[in-house]
């Protein structure tokens, strides 16, 4: 192209080569963003509106503009995996404005994190939210251990203290929706209703005023679904879940949790399997998370190169990172050169290059796959990208 | 396409995540050929920029222009000149409006042809020329008041 500018050219260039880095540092990345984001204070450059004049000013420049979703005092908008934490005694609550509109505004000493960028979902895993879900938002759920909260058209407080695991749920308007996940149970609390839950216990507080009529969240579930009468059960643990093949179900519990404690302290096998949890539950960063922690808490063993090539899966199927599958793919035939994997991680590999347009290095790996699979699931593949 | 669109944007990949499950959910709505899926991919990363691009407006509007940050990656993998310049291309390309920025990015950084880039922005082919000529005019004319991108400009960049 003849009037491409050079510049333009070059930030290209670079930015493909950024491309190939990234995905080895999106591990540390995020780290730094969690540990940004725990930290209470503020840089006062990049929130000067924080101070209270400037909020009051920044909440009427925010009225008179339209379309920001932000509220003045919001700190983030969600974005996949991010943890709004307000764990400092001296810092003040944070809003977050979720997918569809509703907001959360997260009370001190409380933990949040937001699984999913495009999804208005949370996880709480201690202190108190209060969400805000008006007409025009979509239905916003809050995760916390065992329960889950769904408020539609709503304004409700919800708090949960892991250690008891008990769950406080306050509506002032509307009504929400509060499920069971182990039990399959659910329960309606509208406007001036508290209920008080647990795993052990459940119990209605008193009720403020009269019950409006409900609303029809889901009105064939409200009338019949009471929480006590099962039988009680242990709440399954994310392991047991994972084990079962409940993916989706397992990581919320690891969520609960704590996914950052799991990741630093679970075995290998243990952290595999979490991945392979998140990587069916559609949560590709939480599976990266996972099996960096093992590449680097296991370096050199079985788990660590079966790691590298679940990392692959993931940058192939989920994150459509060819060159960074193809880098994964690589990793483990070199760690794990008679492993168990090695047809489908050749077989993969050469079809992350392929895709990636590595010609050359695509005809290599297919040359080595058709040497020793001639047959092969990736046998067509392989003689194509010769 | 969406790191030449928005250019050193840390969240870029949680970008790219949201663009593909977009994707994945709209994929029963998708009517072509294999060949077409490419250039329905290209759509719909352009409207997921819109809008990332459309809120990165509003809270700079808030909070005041925030420079773009160099990242160590950057640093690692291009010359310090390149990165420099590709720090102020965006900051300058901040100033265009995202029906200009958006084919200016495709058409120049990413190298698409014409047809592609109308393709992508869902603009005619003489849409695209109009305002791929504005965010050129609109480009040299803020670039030429940068010392470093001007010097690009008349070749001494390198």
């Amino acid at each position: 192209m003849s009037d491409r500018p050079e510049i333009a050219r070059r930030i290209a260039e670079a930015q493909d080569a950024i491309l190939d880095q990234l995905d080895a540092t999106r591990g540390q990345r995020r780290a730094r963003f969690v540990a940004a984001a725990r930290r209470p204070t503020r840089s006062p450059t990049n929130v000067p509106w924080v101070a209270v004049g400037g909020a009051v000013a920044a909440a009427a420049v925010v009225a008179l503009l339209w379309v920001a979703k932000t509220p003045p005092d919001v700190v983030e908008p969600p974005s996949a995996d991010r943890v709004a934490s307000t764990t400092e005694p001296d810092s003040v609550p944070r809003t977050l404005v979720l997918e569809g509109g509703a907001t959360l505004t997260i009370a001190e000493t409380s933990e949040v994190s937001v699984p999913s960028a495009t999804e208005p979902r949370v996880v709480l895993a201690r202190g108190t939210v209060s969400l805000t879900a008006a007409r025009s938002a979509a239905p916003a759920q809050i995760e916390a251990g065992d329960f889950v909260v769904v408020g539609d058209r709503s304004e409700a407080s919800v708090q949960w203290s892991p250690d008891e695991e008990r769950l406080a749920v306050s509506v002032q308007s509307g009504q929400v929706v509060v499920r069971r996940i182990s039990l399959g149970t659910q329960q309606v609390v509208v406007a001036g209703q508290s209920v008080q839950l647990s795993t052990v216990e459940v119990t209605r507080g008193p009720t403020v005023e009269a019950p409006k009529e409900p609303e029809s969240i889901e009105p064939e579930s409200t009338q019949d679904a009471p929480l006590v009468p099962r039988p009680r059960r242990a709440r399954p643990s994310w392991k047991e879940l994972a084990a079962e093949g409940e993916h989706a179900a397992a990581v919320a519990p690891a969520e609960a949790k704590g996914f950052g404690r799991i990741v630093k302290t679970a075995k290998a096998d243990e952290l595999l399997a979490l991945a392979r949890a998140a990587r069916y539950a559609k949560s590709p960063s939480r599976a990266t998370e996972a099996l960096q922690a093992v590449r680097k808490r296991f370096p050199r063993t079985r788990a660590a190169a079966q790691a590298a090539y679940a990392l692959g899966r993931v940058a192939f199927d989920a994150q459509r990172k060819f060159a960074v599958a193809a880098t994964w793919f690589q990793t483990y035939l070199d760690e794990q050169p008679k492993g168990a994997l090695k047809r489908e991680a050749l077989g993969r590999l050469v079809e992350s290059h392929r895709r990636s347009g590595a010609g050359a290095a695509a005809k290599r790996a297919a040359r080595k796959y058709l040497d020793s699979y001639p047959d092969g699931p990736h046998a067509d593949i392989a003689r194509q990208a010769l | 396409m969406l790191l030449r669109v928005l250019g050193p944007d840390p969240d870029v990949s949680d970008v790219v995540h949201d663009a593909f499950e977009q994707a994945i959910r709209s994929l029963h709505r998708f009517v072509g050929s294999r060949h077409d899926l490419g250039a329905w991919l290209n759509r719909i990363a352009v409207n997921v920029a819109k809008n990332r691009l459309r809120h990165q407006r509003v809270r700079r509007w808030i909070r005041g222009a925030v420079p773009y940050e160099t990242s160590e990656v950057a640093t690692r993998v291009a010359s310090p000149e390149v990165v420099f310049a590709m720090k102020r291309t965006y900051e300058v390309l901040q100033r265009l409006p995202t029906d200009e920025r958006i084919p200016f990015a495709l058409r120049f950084i990413d190298g698409m042809q014409l047809t592609e880039v109308a393709d992508a922005t869902g603009a005619s082919l003489a849409t695209v020329k109009r305002r791929l000529r504005r965010a050129r005019e609109r480009f040299a004319r803020h670039a030429g008041n940068d010392a470093v991108l001007a010097a690009w400009q008349a070749g001494q960049g390198r």
